[in-house]
């Protein structure tokens, strides 16, 4: 599958995680940075919560690698945390 | 991108006109009015709509008439009193608790997320702004100030703006703590009187209590010098920078009157203290 097409499609899939605190999907509130979608299936994005004292980054972080790899010819998700007080930590939880 | 909240602990001190001063002053920002509550930074802002969106949140509950039996049980048991004898819910008293939609026999109730206020994207005089407004009754505003917060962020990223004003709420309750978690700088604007020495010290700690830098203005401090010192007294005592002191100064409201800012007219005392918080301010802002 193109890269392109698999790109559109994370980005759809990611529209349907919805903030519970806004009511706004994530990609609205532009929580996504940097997305990057091989021909292989390996997405690679920046997750940027809207503070960096977010209650809900854990979560959303979870349901933002849950959602990814539940879609068809998605091998690997690689998420980066940025402005997050606890980055380096969610970030090591998501990606193990 | 840097994030200046203003907020008061008591109301009615100054954090709207302050905010609009320093909007009229700022070169480049996205305006934030978080306090949905009672908006009115939009008065002197004199928005353009660009984008209005719905706020939804909180349950309410709705009878289906067609299935409803009139028994009363809902009646009987809500505790709030919000079902009318015609068997209508009231918005206004219904609290979500869903007892009622538990115990009708008819199943014809059913709980519904409802309408909480409104938000909205506008262009205005001093450059974009994000306000929103909450209905009557209604909860759920410290979501809404996320939201809106939220979408300034957005917009300023956007537009490669690197300041961005808010407009906080009064009080120290929950719409406060969802104006300042994780901004830059807070601003608190008080008055020389007891209850607004009482409530900046209210609203200093909350701010403390989350490790962002804060600092005072001194609203007409001229009105009473006694309690303008013990202001400044407790301000140095947490180590919170007095940045200035405004002096009162009937041409602020013969400004406001006209839908203006007091820096924007004259060149009267309250715009010239204005001016010189902002000049101690805009530097930090910047970097």
């Amino acid at each position: 599958m193109e890269a392109e097409n698999m790109e559109s499609r994370v980005r759809h899939a990611l529209s349907e995680i919805v903030d519970p605190e806004t009511g706004l999907n994530i990609m609205r509130m532009d929580l996504i940075h940097d997305l990057t979608v091989t021909e292989d299936g390996e997405v690679g994005l920046v997750f940027r919560p809207s503070s960096p004292v977010c209650p809900m980054a854990y979560s959303l972080a979870n349901s933002i690698k849950k959602k990814i790899e539940s879609l068809k010819d998605i091998r690997s998700v690689r998420i980066a945390v940025e402005n997050f007080q606890n980055a380096d930590r969610l970030e090591r939880l998501v990606n193990q | 991108m840097k994030e200046l909240v203003i907020i008061s602990g008591k109301g009615g001190t100054g954090k709207t006109t302050l905010t609009a001063s320093f909007a009229f002053l700022a070169r480049d920002k996205v305006l934030a009015d978080c306090d949905v509550d009672a908006a009115d930074l939009h008065i002197l802002a004199d928005p353009q709509t660009l984008q209005e969106e719905d706020f939804r949140g909180g349950i309410k509950a709705r009878i289906d008439l067609q299935k409803c039996s009139q028994c009363g049980t809902c009646i009987e048991y809500c505790r709030f009193g919000a079902t009318s004898h015609e068997f209508v819910v009231s918005p206004l008293s219904c609290e979500g608790c869903g007892v009622c939609f538990q115990i009708c026999p008819q199943q014809a109730i059913s709980l519904e997320e409802g309408l909480n206020g409104h938000w909205f994207i506008s262009e205005t005089r001093f450059g974009p702004m994000v306000h929103a407004a909450l209905l009557p009754g209604q909860e759920n505003s410290g979501k809404l100030v996320a939201l809106v917060r939220n979408q300034a962020k957005v917009l300023a990223r956007r537009q490669d703006i690197s300041l961005i004003l808010v407009d906080g709420a009064p009080g120290v309750g929950c719409p406060v703590i969802s104006s300042i978690t994780g901004a830059d700088r807070v601003l608190i604007i008080t008055e020389p009187t007891l209850s607004g020495l009482h409530d900046m010290k209210r609203a200093m700690e909350l701010v403390r209590g989350f490790k962002i830098p804060v600092s005072v203005v001194i609203n007409k401090h001229d009105l009473n010098t006694d309690v303008t010192e013990e202001i400044e007294a407790h301000s140095t005592n947490v180590q919170a920078d007095v940045l200035g002191r405004i002096p009162y100064d009937p041409q602020v409201t013969r400004s406001l009157v006209q839908r203006r800012c007091v820096v924007e007219d004259g060149n009267s005392p309250a715009k010239k203290a204005i001016q010189e918080i902002w000049e101690r301010l805009e530097p930090d802002l910047l970097s």
